[in-house]
C-alpha cells in the first residue's frame, strides 16, 4: 500500500465511524429492564451471557433446567473414544458469578404473550420485557413406526448427548466382530446437517479400532443427498472398507416398522434382523415451548426476522438457534453461537439504548472421519430477501492432503474449546 | 518497496503526523491532539510468525492517524475517546465472529490467539488471507469479506485487549505454505 492509498484508507475508515451512532446506555423507566431466556444451550447460553456482558444494566434470567450442560458437539468424539463425556459437559456457575446472571434450574412451562410472562415448573411466573427462545430441538417420536419415546434405550437416538450418548456409547463398544449397525437417518430440517455422517465414522473408527472389522454400519437414509457426502464417502473407502453402506430412500424404499424388542428394522426392500444395534435418528421440530407458545409455523420451526432474529410472530420475543427457521444456515451450535449474538446486541439495543450494528452470521462445521481426519464446511451470511442468506460458502476438498487434514482437526479442537469457553466462561 | 505484507516500510520522508496537522480540519484537531497527548508508541508490540515485525513506532503513529481521523469526522473533536470507543464498540461488534474460535482470553488450544497483535500486523494478516495468500479456507470467507474499516475496527478493538502476562510472548500463526 502506497502512501496515498493508506491515507485513503485511514480516512475511508474515519467517514465509516463517523456514521456510527454514539449512544449512552439509558435505562428506559424506573427499574432495571428484565429479559428471560429459555434454554442454556449453544444459542440461549450465548444470548444471556451477551446480553448481560459489561454491566449492561439488564436484568438477565437463564431458565434451564439441567445444572450442567452437554454438548452434543463432539459427543461422536466422545462416541469414538476421543473425548471423554466430561470434557463436553460444562456448568453453568461462571454465567451467574462473572455475568450476574440469575440461574433459574427449572423448565419454562408455558408463555404468556399478552402478559409477557413465562411460567415454570414450580408454578411460579418470571415477568419480561423481553424474551430470548433458545430450547432446540423435540424429536419427532411418532416418525419412525414401531419407535417411541419409550424405545429410546433400546434403539438410542442420541440426538440430545448425555445419557443418550453413554447409551449408545456402550451399545457402539458391545457389538460383536460381524454385528450389524443399522442407523435411520433424519429428513431434513434436523440439527447438525453433517451430525449422522460423523457419527458414522466414529462408529467405524471404534469397530476398526477394536480389530471388529467384518461388522458394518448400514445407514438408511430419507435423503438423496447429504452434507459434505463426497469427503465423508471418500473417507470411509480410505479407512473403513466395506464397513459403510449408505441408502438412499430410492433404494430401501421406505422403512415400514421397527421393532425395539428384537432389534428388527423392516424397509420396502430388506429385512435386517436381531441388529447389533439400532440408532434412530427420527425427524424433528422445535422445542414444545416455542410451538405451544404460537411461534412457530406449519414447518414446526419458528420464523424469524433475519435482521435480527425476533420472531416473526412477536415483537418482544427473539428465537434463536435449532428451534428457528435459520435461512441458509445448518442447525448448528456454531450457528446458535452467532445468531444469539446478534439477538442480544438488539436486545440490548431496544432496552438501554446500545449501539446496534448490521446483523451478520457466520458458521463453520468440523467433522472427524478418522484420527486426524477432519474436514470442514462453512460460510458467511446475511439478511436477504426476508431470510439468512450464503454470502459465502466453502468446502474441503476431496483428496487434501494428511498434513492439512490434520491441521483441520487441530482447528476443530481449538473451536470447541473457544466456543465453550465463547458460551460459559 | 513493500515488505511482504503489502506496507511500505521505511520508505517516508517526514512524519505522516506532521502532513495530518496540515490538512483541512487540522486546526482543531491540532488542538485536540495537543489535549489528548496520546503516546506515540504502544507498549508490548510483539513479533507475529511468518508476518515481518514493523518498526515499533509505526504501530503508534497509524494508530494515532486512525484515532484522529476518526474525531475528525465524527465532529467530536476534544471528545476522542468517544470516537476511539466507537471505533473499538465496532470491532468488538464484528469480533463476535472470531471469538467462537479465537479464544478471547488470548488462549491458544488449536486456533492461533489473536489477542493484543499490533493494528498493523492484524490488519496485514487479514488481508493476506483476503488476497488468498495464506490458506485457511475459514479465514479466507471470513476475511474476504471484510473492508478496510472493518478490519481497521477489529484491529483497533484486539489490540486494546489486555494480553495476559502468563502467556508466551510470540503469538503463534500457521506458517504460509
Ligand atoms: C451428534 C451431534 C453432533 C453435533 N455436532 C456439532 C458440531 O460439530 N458443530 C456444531 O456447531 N453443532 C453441532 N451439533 C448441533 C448443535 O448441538 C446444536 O445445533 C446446538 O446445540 C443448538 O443450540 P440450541 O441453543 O438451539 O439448542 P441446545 O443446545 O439443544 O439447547 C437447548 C437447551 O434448552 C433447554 N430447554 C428446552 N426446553 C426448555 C424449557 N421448556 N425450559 C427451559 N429450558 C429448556 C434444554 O434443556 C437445552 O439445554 C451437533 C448435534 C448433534 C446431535
Amino acid at each position: 500500500m502506497n502512501k496515498l492509498d493508506r491515507r485513503v484508507f485511514i480516512v475511508g475508515s474515519a467517514t465509516a465511524l463517523g456514521t456510527l451512532a454514539f449512544g449512552a446506555p439509558a435505562v428506559l423507566g424506573q427499574s432495571k429492564p428484565r429479559v428471560v431466556v429459555i434454554g442454556g444451550g449453544a444459542g440461549g447460553a450465548t444470548a444471556a451471557k451477551y446480553i448481560a456482558k459489561d454491566a449492561s444494566g439488564i436484568d438477565v434470567t437463564l431458565v434451564e433446567p439441567s445444572k450442567q450442560f452437554v454438548t452434543c458437539f463432539h459427543s461422536n468424539l466422545v462416541l469414538g473414544g476421543f473425548k471423554p463425556i466430561e470434557a463436553i459437559t460444562h456448568a453453568y456457575d461462571k454465567l451467574a458469578s462473572a455475568y450476574g446472571i440469575k440461574l433459574n434450574h427449572q423448565a419454562a412451562v408455558s408463555i404468556d404473550r399478552d402478559k409477557k410472562q413465562v411460567k415454570l415448573a414450580d408454578g411460579s411466573v418470571l415477568d419480561y420485557d423481553r424474551l430470548v427462545v433458545s430450547p432446540g430441538i423435540d424429536l419427532k417420536y411418532d416418525s419412525v413406526p414401531g419407535w417411541g419415546e419409550a424405545h429410546e434405550e433400546a434403539m438410542p437416538h442420541a440426538w440430545k448427548a448425555g445419557k443418550q450418548t453413554q447409551i449408545l456409547k456402550a451399545r457402539l463398544d458391545a457389538v460383536p466382530d460381524g454385528g450389524v449397525i443399522v442407523m435411520l437417518a433424519p429428513p431434513n430440517p434436523y440439527r447438525c446437517p453433517p451430525g449422522p455422517y460423523e457419527r458414522v465414522s466414529m462408529m467405524a473408527h471404534t469397530l476398526k479400532a477394536a480389530g471388529k472389522t467384518k461388522s458394518k454400519i448400514i445407514v438408511l437414509d430419507p435423503k438423496d443427498a447429504f452434507s459434505k457426502q463426497a469427503l465423508f464417502q471418500e473417507g470411509w473407502d480410505k479407512h473403513y472398507p466395506g464397513m459403510v453402506e449408505w441408502m438412499t430412500a430410492k433404494i430401501y424404499d421406505s422403512i415400514k416398522s421397527v421393532d425395539p424388542k428384537t432389534n428388527t428394522v423392516v424397509t420396502g426392500f430388506e429385512t435386517y434382523k436381531n441388529a447389533a444395534l439400532v440408532n434412530v435418528i427420527p425427524a424433528q421440530m422445535a422445542g414444545k415451548i416455542a410451538r405451544d407458545a404460537g411461534l412457530a409455523n406449519e414447518s414446526g420451526f419458528c420464523p424469524i426476522d433475519p435482521a435480527s432474529m425476533k420472531s416473526a410472530k412477536d415483537a418482544n420475543i427473539y428465537v434463536v438457534g435449532d428451534a428457528c427457521i435459520p435461512g441458509d444456515m445448518p442447525k448448528s451450535a456454531f450457528s446458535a453461537n452467532s445468531q444469539a449474538k446478534i439477538a442480544a446486541m438488539m436486545v440490548r439495543g431496544e432496552l438501554v439504548k446500545a449501539q446496534t450494528f448490521p446483523a451478520r452470521y457466520t458458521n463453520t462445521c468440523w467433522s472427524l472421519i478418522e484420527t486426524d481426519d477432519t474436514v470442514k464446511v462453512g460460510g458467511r451470511y446475511e439478511p436477504k430477501d426476508g431470510k439468512i442468506a450464503a454470502v459465502e460458502t466453502f468446502v474441503s476438498k476431496t483428496g487434501e492432503t494428511p498434513q492439512l487434514r490434520k491441521e483441520t482437526q487441530a482447528e476443530n479442537v481449538g473451536w470447541y474449546s473457544g466456543i465453550t469457553a465463547d458460551m460459559f466462561s | 518497496m513493500p515488505n511482504a505484507a503489502g506496507f511500505n516500510d521505511g520508505d517516508r520522508d517526514s512524519s505522516e503526523l506532521d502532513v495530518r496537522r496540515r490538512m483541512p480540519c487540522s486546526k482543531d484537531r491540532q488542538n485536540s491532539m495537543d489535549r489528548m497527548n496520546v503516546p506515540t508508541a504502544r507498549p508490548g508490540t510483539r513479533m507475529i510468525e511468518g508476518v515481518p515485525m514493523l518498526r515499533q513506532h509505526r504501530f503508534g503513529r497509524s494508530f494515532n492517524i486512525l484515532f484522529l481521523a476518526a474525531a475528525c469526522s465524527t465532529g467530536f473533536i476534544g471528545t476522542a475517546t468517544s470516537a476511539e470507543a466507537a471505533d473499538v464498540a465496532y470491532g468488538q461488534y464484528l469480533a463476535g465472529e472470531c471469538v467462537t474460535c479465537h479464544r478471547v482470553d488470548g488462549e491458544n488450544k488449536g486456533i492461533p490467539a489473536i489477542v493484543g497483535w499490533p493494528a498493523e500486523q492484524f490488519i496485514a494478516i487479514l488481508k493476506s488471507y483476503k488476497d488468498k495468500d495464506r490458506p485457511n479456507v475459514v479465514m479466507q470467507t471470513i476475511a474476504g469479506k471484510l473492508t478496510d474499516e472493518e478490519m481497521a475496527a477489529l484491529a483497533a478493538y484486539y489490540a486494546s485487549l489486555p494480553v495476559k502476562p502468563s502467556l508466551p510472548a510470540k503469538p503463534s500463526l500457521p506458517a504460509k505454505q
